[in-house]
């Protein structure tokens, strides 16, 4: 043996970490919903963390404004391909042996949702309304990501427990109410206001998710953080606050309901 | 009965007193609580200590007392 022959293992630090299950992290097959900041931090956080199976959607082309929080886009890709082809092509030279799928339409186009795991990085309400629907038909477990300016959110969605819409209120719909106008027959524009944004807090938030994302698929789901975590840069502070089920909540059933109960309980 | 509540707005720490009868829902709560700071646009979730309030919860549901102090907080949806 030579001294330090570890440092020739690319995931040596990781497997100090005991509870770390790189044989699974290898194998999963996760969604990433969104290709802009998150979308690149994440998935920079992914492949490094050994993530070897991942699907980008995104249908949205680079513009320059991205280039102060995105890692993977270059100047010269501006107006050019779409934002998940680049993050792919990118993000799949860190590691030769990660496969990088890019999905260039519109997530609620989206069809096949055979996933071990979605990891979301959208940036409105409507599209993320859709993946957790989606995550709640066919039982996958959603990790969500967002942020405003210097906050930011992260909520893990794990079935029977509550899901982004339990989690909505007045203000939420208001929103949804806005952002969608009917302008014809069977036309729907979407307006998405442009908010604040910065990467250090985009780099929080995605850190935090793709670190939830790691328990999830090593089945330590159990350290998962109980509720959703609320980012304040601002004030340097993160809190997790308790969600539940909302009993209006489409979401979820009668037995669900009751499920999420005794886990209260217990 | 009504029940007097403290509501701090997080971003910048005013507050208002709002008072709740045992029927009134967290959406009446965020609906008065706009009115007063001119919110007409933008997402906010309420807390009360570590428990984010469900909407259609009413004050008795929440367990909301007189006295009890509750937090609006910005709620981010960009990537």
């Amino acid at each position: 043996m030579k001294a330090r022959e570890y440092d020739g293992d690319r995931f040596d630090r990781m497997r100090r970490t005991a509870w770390l299950d790189l044989n699974r992290i290898h194998r999963a097959r996760v969604l990433v919903v969104g290709a802009g900041a998150l979308g690149n931090e994440a998935v920079k956080d992914m492949v490094l963390a050994g993530f070897r199976h991942l699907v980008v959607v995104d249908y949205d082309r680079i513009v320059p404004s991205n280039l102060s929080r995105c890692l993977f886009f270059r100047p010269e890709d501006c107006g050019g391909p779409y934002k998940a082809e680049v993050l792919a092509r990118r993000a799949s030279e860190l590691d030769s042996a990660v496969r990088i799928a890019a999905v260039t339409t519109s997530v609620q186009e989206l069809e096949g949702w055979d996933y071990d795991l979605i990891v979301g990085c959208l940036d409105n309400l409507r599209a993320r309304l859709h993946v957790n629907s989606r995550a709640a038909f066919y039982r996958i477990p959603y990790v969500d990501g967002a942020t405003d300016g210097f906050r930011g959110k992260v909520q893990v969605v794990r079935y029977p427990g509550p899901c982004i819409a339990c989690t909505m209120n007045r203000t939420h719909q208001r929103e949804l109410d806005r952002r969608f106008s009917c302008t014809g027959a069977d036309t729907e524009v979407q307006f998405v206001p442009e908010t604040a944004a910065d990467i250090t807090t985009t780099a929080v938030v995605a850190g935090a998710m793709v670190r939830e994302a790691l328990k999830i698929v090593s089945g330590r789901a159990d350290l998962c953080q109980a509720g959703v975590m609320y980012y304040d840069g601002n004030a340097g502070t993160a809190t997790v606050l308790n969600a539940a089920l909302d009993p209006q909540c489409p979401n979820h059933d009668e037995m669900e309901r009751k499920l999420w109960q005794q886990r209260l309980r217990s | 009965m009504a029940a007097k509540i403290k509501v701090v707005n997080e971003s910048d720490g005013s507050s208002l007193m709002i008072e709740l009868e045992s029927y009134d829902t967290v959406d009446d709560l965020l609906a008065s609580a706009g009115e007063f700071w001119q919110k007409q646009e933008g997402m906010y979730v309420v807390r009360k200590g570590t428990r984010l309030l469900i909407r259609g919860q009413t004050a008795a549901e929440a367990g909301l007392a007189d006295g009890d102090v509750v937090e609006i907080v910005p709620d981010p949806a960009g990537g």
